[in-house]
């Protein structure tokens, strides 16, 4: 076979093909047979987030960071929204084949103001569009960056867009992607550590997670809590056990 | 309007049915022949010839995607008028992706004629065999010539990622070729 019939081949597909190339892409839930995979990313993750909690400043609002790079469309979220905040309880990776569960992150948000934010983003052609940071805001960040992906009817199927830190604390992560599907559910694209940006369009992305570190924190005094009791179980067991013999 | 209402409107004749396919899919059209020709006014003339094709071909069996139909009319004439372009340099163009998939063909450029049918049916299962996510990108590249630049913006991905997807694929297309004993 020649090339030229290699190209004439490829003019060959079905149509199937060709209409995927159009269709939702995220926040689908998928089936997967890797199940322990889900299992050790889970523990990986958790491990990851205890590290991540002992690093953190005890301060309100602290940002957590989470470890692991997700990327669209080779992943999928499966998100749960509710009036004020988003989280991701699985996700798939169908580009590793690997499965992750038990992973949530939570992020405040306006529903209404996200649809008409879309709207917005329509009425101005759908494209990238600048929207000088202050349309939206979610947390301490703003809206930068908004690219709305449309069907044929020219509805959005969803968008893309970048949120950015405006409060020159350098505490706090720079921005984050995010995809968001119109009926307002949304999913963070890029997660990454602080110090490591992943880059995106030439500019250093930096994930970040709004996740309620009180509860962290707490869990994590609780968990030293626990192995300071059962350190001084042990212990004195062991001085009772010595002595009684 | 819908697919079916807009199909019907061509089997009426109506001149309607070219008004709403260019409404609803002329920027799909126009897009498509943009990526290979490179020139508003030969897109434009493309996407009017892709309409007046689809009246022409149009058959009672209705097609199974009237989108994928109109495509595959826009993508084969924007061929067809890049390869005439380039002919004797009437115009020059950016090379076209297509030039990429020479590394799967045979190194002897034996010329073996195989039928559609046969044809089809090895680049379809083929497809099959990606999993999806890489299947859109060896399809944006390859059937809808969308850059590197443009794909690894809409995955949010490196470029590197997406060079790496189109160049494991393209040998996964030649074994599978091989395997199958066209190549």
């Amino acid at each position: 076979m020649n090339k030229r019939e290699i190209e004439y081949m490829i003019s060959l597909v079905d149509d199937k093909y060709i209409d995927e190339l159009f269709e939702r892409q995220v926040c689908e839930r998928r089936k997967n047979p890797a199940i322990w995979f889900g299992t050790a990313a889970a523990v990986l993750v958790a491990a990851a987030g205890i590290g991540g909690a002992m690093s953190m400043k005890d301060s309100e609002n602290t940002v957590g960071l989470q470890s692991i790079v997700f990327e669209t469309p080779f992943t999928e979220y499966s998100s749960v929204m509710t009036d004020e905040e988003i989280y991701t309880e699985h996700s798939f990776d169908s580009l590793n084949d690997e499965s992750y569960t038990d992973y949530s992150r939570y992020f405040k948000c306006d529903r209404a103001a996200l649809r008409e934010m879309i709207d917005f983003t329509l009425d101005a052609g759908g494209k990238a569009y600048d929207l000088n940071g202050n349309y939206v805001r979610i947390g301490d960040y703003s809206t930068s960056d908004i690219t709305v992906y449309c069907d044929e009817s020219d509805n959005a199927v969803n968008t893309f867009m970048r949120i950015v830190n405006d409060s020159d604390d350098d505490e706090f992560p720079q921005s984050v992607n995010l995809i968001i599907n119109y009926e307002g559910n949304y999913s963070p694209v890029l997660i990454a550590e602080r110090g490591s940006p992943v880059q995106w369009n030439g500019v250093d992305i930096y994930g970040f997670d709004l996740s309620n570190t009180i509860t962290s924190r707490k869990q994590l005094q609780a968990f030293f809590c626990l192995m300071v009791l059962l350190t001084a179980w042990s212990f004195t067991t062991w001085i009772t056990a010595k002595l009684w013999n | 309007m819908e697919d079916n209402d807009i199909i019907s409107l061509f089997f009426e004749r109506s001149e309607t049915a070219i008004t709403e396919t260019k409404k609803k899919y002329g920027k799909f059209v126009f897009g498509l022949a943009m990526q290979i020709l490179h020139s508003e006014s030969d897109s434009e003339e493309c996407e009017n010839d892709t309409y007046m094709a689809a009246w022409s071909a149009i058959s009672p069996q209705r097609p199974y995607s009237f989108r994928a139909f109109l495509l595959k009319i826009a993508r084969n004439l924007a061929l067809k008028k890049y390869r005439f372009l380039n002919a004797e340099k009437r115009s020059p163009k950016a090379a076209i992706p297509l030039e990429e998939l020479g590394e799967c063909a045979s190194e002897t450029g034996e010329d073996i004629r195989y039928c559609d049918n046969e044809l089809s049916v090895i680049i379809n299962d083929f497809l099959g065999t990606l999993n999806e996510g890489n299947r859109r990108v060896f399809m944006f590249r390859y059937w809808y010539f969308v850059p590197i630049n443009e794909i690894s913006e809409r995955y949010g991905i490196s470029r590197s990622k997406v060079e790496t997807i189109l160049f494991r694929t393209r040998k996964k297309l030649k074994k599978y070729l091989e395997d199958r004993g066209v190549l």
